[in-house]
């Protein structure tokens, strides 16, 4: 009866993008009450810094692994194959399966490997007790980006067959399993119980869909890959999607950095704000936008212009709907929002008034998810192009804007000439100083 | 623009570590530039592979919706005010009310300038809730006990 819930397709976008908002609203509430445990056990602390700098190499790991599992190159070349012969999508699929396997072992295991020399160039400004944990976090959080690229390919191909419940659990098992760690690792093991959680969050993300991929019967297949159909065309299109993913996973890298030479526990207030960010479009964007991703797709494969500018234009007009006004409510409501989604324990009025203010700024960052649209023509530039100003704009604001925060603020880091050439060169005329 | 007007203005300039403004402010300019090259590149990818660009509603539906959310800030805002006269905000459920009062009115305003700016989604919702709210087949013809039936 569940297996047959969890197999039940959705045809329209709006039962999908219901079912995926109602999945997402809860996910992302369990992300608010993770925050809020975080943040009532440890407040904005360095111990948090170092649990979020932590985060930087497996999720750029993880970017890596989606040029294999890439549900946005997926899910076109599966619905094209499916249509064509019986047989050949889960031919596809199985190869992936094998071929993300052997990658991810070795890719997994190296990063392992070079952790302690990896996290000096990621948070330089922490110290070498702060670098010991750090490596010891991320050595740990590298099994997840493992689960997690094995459940993506999953996922895309339940996306595909639009069952797109098992797919929306996927999110809301994910945090169940931080918050266990929080709860119940923390207290044995320390900060290292975070990244446990995590790890056991990861293989809930997978573990939900294995009874799904039981039924339809997608296993990994070790044959001569070179005889499977489709696979190098799924790295073709994955690849520039995964660059423009890391481009933004690289400036991530250069903000964590920065945030480093900060002031303790700026890294966790730019992340909890981030998160609350998220929170609107996490329901709205993201659950409209990947459940009109295949009615796209088709309406791209049938080359048919006024059925994806129909489909397009409607899920713009709603999901303006939704999120606009909430932008708006977030710069009235940002200190009440905070507070009521963090303020506990170790988290103070200050913490909270700080968090308060970058969250007002962030919330007019826009959501970064458009170029899946590429993908539906077998275009594999655009979604690198459009990131360019993005990466370059990000890295010239970060550098001078911390640059003249921290003079202001006392001269703590970035002063030397080599650090500001790797952060890259200030505005053309340069913000006046402080912050502080 | 000064950084101490921004910590001032945001009410965050007498806390002692305020630098982390800087790198949000970072994110959310590179992120306004990246919308904007999208929205390019995806008119110009739609005119080549279709030859035909996007619908020029967004647009409008855009400044529709900016419009009457703006209005409805505002009144969220006068709610604030009103309310902190007599909710505090030392309790969790002081800063509570105050949030939920000035959602509800800012919602109640949205919704009422959306439904005469002829907004669909706001449509769509009123005329299924008269069609079903209050309707005797709004309730199922029976119950559907089928998982009931396969435990036993």
């Amino acid at each position: 009866m569940v297996l047959r819930l969890l197999q039940k397709e959705i045809p329209s976008i709006h039962g999908a993008a219901f079912l995926i908002g109602a999945a997402g609203l809860l996910s992302r509430l369990l992300g608010v009450f993770r925050d809020r445990l975080l943040a009532s056990q440890f407040g904005a602390s360095r111990t948090l810094d170092v649990y979020y700098a932590s985060f930087q190499i497996p999720d750029f790991v993880f970017t890596v692994f989606l040029v294999g599992a890439a549900s946005a190159a997926i899910i076109p070349l599966f619905l094209k194959f499916s249509a064509e012969e019986r047989g050949k999508a889960e031919k596809l699929i199985g190869g992936l399966l094998s071929v993300f396997s052997v990658g991810a072992v070795v890719i997994a295991g190296g990063v392992a490997v070079f952790a302690s020399t990896l996290v000096t160039f990621i948070a330089p400004g922490f110290s070498p007790a702060e670098h010991e944990l750090m490596t010891r976090m991320t050595r740990i959080m590298m099994i997840s980006p493992v689960f997690l690229g094995f459940s993506n390919i999953i996922a895309a191909v339940m996306q595909a067959r639009r069952q797109f419940l098992v797919f929306a659990l996927t999110a809301i098992v994910y945090n169940i399993g931080i918050i266990l760690g929080i709860l119940f690792f923390v207290p044995i093991m320390g900060a290292r119980g975070l990244a446990w959680g995590v790890v056991l969050g990861a293989a809930l993300h997978l573990a939900i869909q294995i009874p799904v991929l039981w039924r339809v019967k997608f296993w990994p297949i070790f044959t001569s890959w070179s005889r499977i159909q489709g696979l190098s065309e799924v790295f073709m299109l994955s690849l520039p999607r995964v660059f423009a993913l890391s481009l933004n996973q690289v400036m991530m890298l250069i903000l964590v950095a920065l945030g480093s030479l900060l002031a303790a526990g700026s890294i966790a207030i730019f992340q909890f704000s981030n998160n609350l960010r998220y929170l609107p479009i996490g329901i709205f964007g993201v659950s409209y936008a990947i459940a009109a991703f295949p009615k796209l797709t088709e309406a791209a494969l049938k080359k048919s212009g006024k059925e994806f500018s129909g489909d397009l234009n409607a899920m713009v007009e709603t999901i303006l709907f939704w999120v606009v006004p909430l932008a708006f409510l977030t710069v009235v409501l940002r200190a009440h929002i905070v507070r009521l989604g963090l303020g506990a324990g170790y988290f103070s009025w200050g913490d909270t008034r700080l968090t308060a203010g970058v969250f007002f700024l962030g919330g007019y960052a826009p959501y970064r998810g458009g170029p899946r649209h590429s993908f539906d023509r077998h275009d594999y530039r655009s979604p690198v192009a459009a990131f360019y100003p993005r990466l370059l704009r990000a890295w010239q604001h970060s550098a001078s804007i911390c640059r003249f925060a921290f003079d202001g603020a006392g001269g703590c880091g970035i002063r030397s000439f080599s650090t500001l050439a790797f952060y890259g060169p200030p505005l053309e005329r340069p913000v006046d100083r402080g912050f502080s | 623009m000064s950084g101490q007007w921004i910590a001032d203005f945001l009410k965050v300039g007498d806390l002692p570590d305020v630098a982390v403004l800087g790198l949000v402010m970072a994110l959310a300019l590179g992120a306004v530039a990246q919308m904007a090259m999208l929205g390019f590149a995806l008119n110009f990818e739609m005119k080549k592979f279709f030859g035909a660009s996007v619908k020029n509603g967004m647009m409008v539906a855009l400044l529709r919706t900016v419009f009457a959310a703006g209005l409805a800030a505002f009144v969220g805002y006068g709610t604030l005010y009103i309310l902190s006269f007599w909710v505090s905000l030392t309790t969790f459920w002081g800063v509570f009310l105050q949030a939920a009062g000035a959602f509800l009115t800012s919602a109640i305003c949205y919704a009422w300038i959306m439904y005469f700016g002829g907004s669909e989604e706001v449509r769509s919702v009123v005329e299924a809730f008269k069609r079903h709210a209050f309707s005797q087949s709004a309730l199922p013809a029976s119950i559907d006990d089928e998982s009931r039936l396969q435990t036993k």
